[in-house]
């Protein structure tokens, strides 16, 4: 895990939509920091800059601990909700909670596939994610920005679970190992019966006309389609 | 086609499509989704068109998922029909669908292929949408 995000936060004294979109219009975002798990305090209601949150966001992850630096002192916190706009993507609000450097919690983690699976390669199979994210328990220092996992070797009709998944040391599974994290399925395919009743023919004569001007046989195929 | 298996009401008010989607915003069961930027009824039979043409491009290989339903009756009077006579019958039924929802999902091609046959069904709809990629990405 790379290291802590320094965020410099101002506490806010706006409320409601009005002052949260003139925040937001200057750069920042609107945020909360919650009080401490073991000595339940009041949240604090704070702006931080949009940039250095949703740029840390889409390059390190949900979990990166950020040094949190107010006028009332300085606390390591993690991003626990992150509120975005459904259309234009815009980070809309962002909850962070205290963590505590030697307790260990418990947060989800991406599952990246590695590899070539046989299954694909020699058999035509469809290679399939099933768990795209697992849950572990660590250390916030130790938390993992993805784990991988490998296919290599994965064979038709075969699958792997998180089980198999070898996890850096000091990080403990969560999610139920029996848990399918990656399938090799056979391909669906839909009858020609099927096309017909959805009218896709005139898509299909298109098509045929295209090839036929590239100079190539209508029922050939190119072989990106296959 | 999709349609539902009973209803509660035959003939539901139309309703308004304000503001975007609540939910179902985000790629959650593949790796491509088809987004809705503009709100719309997509009838069932636009869904079953969107669907035949991107399983028809990926073919042998992928997977799709449908996160629409067509809940909604829509009813229509018969042409040539003078205006009265209460209500006309329920003819189609539609889903609504407002800007953000994720309308489709596709997992086991590479992007692409996906990003072909998204475009493909995206021709199906009568609105405008975009391609996202989970995690967010366009």
């Amino acid at each position: 895990m790379a290291d802590n995000v320094e965020l410099q936060a101002e506490r806010r004294q706006g409320r409601g939509k009005n002052d949260s979109r003139r925040l937001r219009a200057s750069g920042m975002v609107p945020a909360v920091l919650y009080g401490e798990s073991n000595e339940p305090g009041e949240s604090v209601p704070i702006a931080v800059p949009t940039k250095t949150v949703d740029y840390t966001l889409n390059h390190f992850g949900d979990n990166a601990l950020y040094n949190l630096t107010t006028a009332n002192g300085s606390a390591t916190a993690r991003v626990v909700d992150a509120q975005r706009d459904p259309v234009s993507g815009q980070l809309m609000h962002v909850d962070f909670a205290p963590v505590n450097m030697r307790e260990r919690i418990e947060v989800t983690v991406p599952v990246a596939v590695v590899g070539e699976a046989p299954g694909v390669e020699q058999d035509g199979g469809v290679l399939q994610q099933v768990a795209y994210e697992l849950q572990v328990e660590s250390l916030p220092g130790d938390i993992p920005q993805e784990i991988e996992i490998d296919v290599s070797g994965l064979g038709m009709n075969e699958n792997l679970t998180l089980g198999d998944l070898t996890l850096p040391s000091g990080v403990t599974l969560i999610s139920d190992p029996e848990e399918v994290a990656v399938t090799i399925t056979a391909p669906t395919e839909i009858t020609e019966e099927e096309i017909e009743a959805a009218g896709i023919v005139e898509e299909e004569s298109e098509e045929a006309a295209a090839d036929v001007e590239a100079g190539e046989a209508p029922a050939e195929e190119s072989p990106e389609e296959g | 086609m999709l349609v539902p298996k009973k209803l509660k009401y035959r003939k539901p008010h139309r309703g308004r499509m304000r503001g975007q989607a609540k939910g179902g915003t985000e790629v959650q069961f593949g790796e491509y989704g088809l987004q809705a930027l503009e709100p719309a009824w997509i009838t069932n039979r636009q869904i079953e068109a969107a669907r035949i043409a991107m399983t028809r491009k990926i073919k042998r290989g992928g997977k799709v998922w449908i996160n629409i339903f067509p809940h909604k009756p829509v009813t229509k009077k018969p042409a040539e029909t003078r205006m009265g006579s209460g209500k006309g019958n329920p003819e189609d039924y539609v889903a609504v669908v407002k800007p953000g929802r994720v309308m489709f999902e596709m997992s086991g091609v590479d992007e692409a292929l996906a990003r072909e046959a998204i475009r493909l069904a995206a021709q199906k709809l009568p609105i405008k949408t975009r391609f996202v990629v989970r995690g967010g990405g366009q």
